[in-house]
């Protein structure tokens, strides 16, 4: 193929990132993209639908209790002077769900951290060439924002590499992820129910192990030099937690309470 | 065939939040009016079936990413000589022949397979096995069989009976007790279909509702994961699996317009 002069080695040397898009939106979706858009969604709004009765009820009994917390709360007033000091970052504000606002799935970052990479950059061609072959996409480098001396990390060091998927590519992989990955893996039983960073958001971590399972790397696990870990970061259009997990479950993300095995509980 | 749905199903809600006084459900229900209804669908199993023009265009776009795409690193991916190789180079080959800019623009192309030294390659071919696509139509489609699941895969089949009157509707039955809606509906649906489905019903509230003369039917709606449908001959004399258009023609005109908009285009 190198050297041999072709329609594909024509095109495609111009850019090896590219700068604009060389296709508008398909009318042809993927599976997991189709499934979300005729069935699942129907099923989220249904799920999260309060009718104007009950939404009532519980308006008046949130407003009960606020009123009661606020009457019986004692000690010293607020400090004024400390009300610019914002402890954490506000959330947004739930709205009323309609059909229009089901949860959908917004991006899915795939992260590879490369420690080797603190001694020899150039481990990170191993990354790079995981992520592409994992989603299709070529990764972004990454540099660090900050030093941190007891890892001898310098700022602006090449120390990671990402991969920012979305619509059809980002169903695929989920997809793939979800179907394939997933079950493969051994003990994996889910998402703890603690899991989310508050406004919907979930994100997983895999080790080195993993990566291997994906149909695409069992070709070439050997051409790898370095294997890494990787993390999947899935950014939802959901406020919250529980609707993030309400969507993400559908899907076929398996949550599970977190419980303790049988070796480690004891009757008294 | 049927994956299992593992959604988590009391969302916020718990399972008697929609059964209060003082609401109009609680209003019909203590009239004896109520009646539990469920709407019954089977997903599609299949992805959309795309035609004409719609097609046409998705070639293109297709083939614009392929071409536009990374440089693939055959010698990293494929061993030299490999059955692997060789099938990826065919297709390859299969592609030369797609251009969609003008003709004058086309670069000259050369076949991949014939690089390869023909002795190794043809060992390979014997190895190689056509994948096998199972046709979208299945045989039902071809007999008509309305009481199969797998007929019209890529559409949204719901579950329609044949009541005493004669009529086909939605399986439904009154409210026995102080049970809540989904309760009622789930056990109608077993009553009158069966036990042998395995389903999963969506949330505690309705989607819709048919008011009749007598009688005000609220519906469930819920998804069948596995098995079928045997009717009580007593409560229902048949049962068909139908898309939308031929709920149309089944029902009667006034069921029709309550429970069109329930149902998915797809």
């Amino acid at each position: 193929m190198f050297g041999v002069k072709s329609m594909r080695s024509a095109v495609a040397s111009t850019a090896s990132k590219r700068l604009f898009a060389t296709s508008i939106a398909q009318a042809y979706q993927t599976r997991l993209n189709q499934f979300f858009h005729n069935t699942l969604r129907d099923d989220l709004m249904i799920l999260q639908y309060v009718p104007p009765s009950v939404r009532a009820r519980q308006g008046a009994a949130e407003e009960t209790r606020m009123k009661e917390a606020k009457e019986s709360m004692g000690g010293t007033p607020p400090n004024p002077l400390r009300k610019h000091k914002q402890i954490r970052r506000p959330k947004p504000n739930v709205p009323v769900p309609t059909a229009h606002n089901t949860p959908f799935v917004d991006k899915v970052t795939v992260h590879i951290r490369c420690r080797e990479a603190l001694q020899n950059k150039h481990h990170l061609l191993s990354a790079l060439m995981a992520l592409q072959i994992l989603t299709g996409e070529r990764g972004e480098v990454l540099k660090a924002k900050n030093d941190a001396a007891a890892w001898k990390l310098r700022k602006g060091m090449p120390i990671s590499a990402k991969v920012e998927l979305t619509g059809d590519n980002m169903y695929e992989f989920l997809d793939k992820l979800i179907e394939v990955v997933l079950p493969r893996m051994k003990e994996y039983h889910g998402l703890k129910m603690s899991a989310g960073d508050g406004v919907g958001n979930f994100t997983l971590g895999f080790d080195s192990s993993v990566i291997g399972l994906f149909p695409e790397m069992e070709v070439v696990y050997d051409m790898f030099p370095l294997v890494t870990g990787f993390s999947v970061n899935i950014k939802t259009t959901a406020v919250r937690n529980p609707t993030g997990r309400l969507l993400l479950s559908g899907f076929g993300l398996p949550f599970l309470h977190a419980r303790k095995p049988k070796s480690e509980t004891f009757d008294l | 065939m049927f994956a299992r749905r593992l959604m988590v199903s009391n969302f916020g809600l718990g399972a008697r939040s929609f059964s209060t006084s003082g609401t109009a459900f609680e209003a019909v229900r203590a009239a004896a009016k109520a009646r539990a209804g469920v709407l019954l669908q089977r997903d599609p199993i299949v992805i959309e079936r795309v035609e004409g023009f719609e097609a046409e265009a998705d070639k293109y776009f297709q083939w614009l990413e392929y071409v536009s795409a990374e440089k693939f690193p055959r010698e990293f991916f494929f061993k030299k000589g490999s059955s692997a190789e060789t099938k990826w180079m065919e297709l390859e080959d299969q592609r030369e022949s797609e251009w969609y800019f003008s003709p004058e623009t086309k670069p000259e192309s050369k076949s991949l397979k014939n690089e390869t030294v023909g002795g190794e390659s043809g060992e390979a071919k014997e190895i190689n096995k056509a994948v096998e696509i199972h046709p979208r139509v299945t045989k039902a489609d071809e007999s008509g069989d309305v009481k199969s699941l797998e007929r019209k895969l890529d559409r949204t089949l719901y579950l329609l009976v044949k009541d005493s009157k004669g009529q086909w509707v939605f399986p439904q039955g009154a409210l026995e007790g102080e049970e809540v809606l989904h309760d009622a509906a789930r056990r109608n649906l077993k009553d009158i279909c069966g036990k042998d489905m395995s389903i999963w019903t969506v949330g505690y509230g309705p989607v819709g509702h048919h008011e009749a003369s007598d009688h005000t039917t609220f519906f469930i709606k819920g998804h069948i994961l596995g098995g079928q449908a045997k009717p009580n001959n007593t409560l229902a004399s048949d049962f068909k699996w139908a898309t939308k258009e031929e709920i149309e023609s089944a029902v009667s005109s006034e069921y029709w317009q309550s429970v069109n908009p329930m149902l998915s285009t797809v």
